[in-house]
C-alpha cells in the first residue's frame, strides 16, 4: 500500500488531491448531527439578530420622525402669511368684467386692460 | 431568508458548512474540541452579523473568514493548547503490513506534521488542498498578499512531504 502525497508543482494553483484528502480525513469533525444541533439551539437562545434590533428601532423611529415632520410643518404653517384665496376671475368679475372676456382671454394682459378701460 | 433572519432556513446553512468550517477550525486550533467551540462561536457571530453579509458575493467565504477568526480569537483568549505531536516510540509500535495500523501511523505522522507548521501554513494549506479555495481567496480571508499564501502552501506542502516520506518506503 502506498500513500502518494504531493505531485512536484507546489506553486501551481491546483489542489493536491492526495493530500486533500488526507487532511480532510485527519481534520473530520465527528458527530455531525450534534454539532448541527447543538449551533442550533445556541441560535435558537440568542437573542435576537439585527434584523429585529433594527425593526424594534425602526417602529418608535418612524413614529418619532413622522411627530418631528408634523411638529415642523405646523410651525411653518402658522408662521407662513395667510393666502388671500381670491383668483384673478374672481377680481375680475368683481370688476365687472364680462364672464365671456374672462373665458377667452388668453393672458392676464388681456384682462387687466379690460379693467382699466371700465374704469 | 435566513438573511430576513430565519432561524431554520440558517440552521440549514449550518448544516451544509459545518464541515468544512469545523475542518478549518480544527486547522487553526489543533484539536477537535476547540475547534468545535470555535465553529460555534463563528456561527452565532455569523448568525448576528447577516444583516451585514452582501447577497451577491458567495457565501462560504464569508462564513469561513468569519469562522477562522473565531478560532484564532479562542486561541488568543484560552492559549489553546496544542496538539502534541505523538512520541516516536507509539508510532513504532503500530508499523506493520496491517491496513489499518498502516492508516494510523499516516494519521499520526500526517498530525505530527500539521502540528509543526505554522497556524497560517495549516490554514492556508488546509483551505487550498482539502478544501478547493483559491490563493487568492484564501489570501483575501487571511488578509495576507497572495504570495504569502503561495509560500504558505509551498513550504507547508515540502514539510508534509517531508514528514511522510519515511512511512510511505516503510508501508511499501
Amino acid at each position: 500500500m502506498t500513500h502518494e502525497v504531493t505531485p512536484p508543482n507546489d506553486f501551481g494553483g491546483t489542489p493536491d488531491e492526495r493530500l486533500g484528502a488526507l487532511l480532510r480525513e485527519h481534520l473530520a469533525p465527528a458527530g455531525h448531527a450534534a454539532f448541527v444541533g447543538r449551533v442550533r439551539a445556541a441560535i435558537a437562545a440568542e437573542p435576537a439578530t439585527s434584523w429585529d434590533v433594527l425593526a424594534r428601532w425602526a417602529r418608535p423611529g418612524v413614529a418619532a420622525a413622522a411627530g418631528i415632520l408634523l411638529a415642523l410643518g405646523l410651525l411653518f404653517g402658522l408662521a407662513q402669511p395667510s393666502p388671500s384665496g381670491v383668483s384673478l376671475a374672481d377680481a375680475a368679475q368683481a370688476a365687472g368684467v364680462p364672464a365671456v372676456l374672462v373665458a377667452d382671454a388668453s393672458s392676464t394682459d388681456v384682462l387687466l386692460a379690460a379693467v382699466v378701460g371700465d374704469e | 431568508m435566513a438573511a430576513a433572519g430565519d432561524a431554520d432556513a440558517f440552521g440549514r446553512l449550518v448544516d451544509i458548512h459545518a464541515p468544512a468550517a469545523r475542518r478549518a477550525a480544527h486547522a487553526v486550533l489543533g484539536n477537535a474540541d476547540d475547534a468545535d467551540d470555535a465553529a460555534q462561536d463563528g456561527f452565532l457571530a455569523a448568525w448576528r452579523a447577516l444583516g451585514g453579509y452582501d447577497p451577491a458575493r458567495p457565501f462560504r467565504p464569508w462564513l469561513m473568514r468569519i469562522v477562522v477568526n473565531a478560532a484564532r480569537d479562542l486561541r488568543r483568549r484560552r492559549r489553546v493548547r496544542h496538539t502534541e505531536p505523538l512520541p516516536p516510540q507509539r508510532a513504532a509500535g503500530t508499523r506493520g503490513p496491517d491496513h489499518d495500523a498502516s492508516r494510523a501511523l499516516l494519521r499520526d505522522r500526517l498530525g505530527e506534521a500539521l502540528a509543526a507548521l505554522t497556524e497560517r501554513q495549516r490554514v492556508a494549506i488546509t483551505l487550498f488542498d482539502a478544501e478547493g479555495y483559491a490563493h487568492a481567496e484564501i489570501a483575501e480571508l487571511l488578509g495576507v498578499p497572495e504570495g504569502t499564501v503561495r509560500s504558505d502552501v509551498f513550504h507547508a506542502r515540502r514539510a508534509m512531504r517531508k514528514a511522510l516520506a519515511p512511512y510511505q518506503e516503510e508501508s511499501r
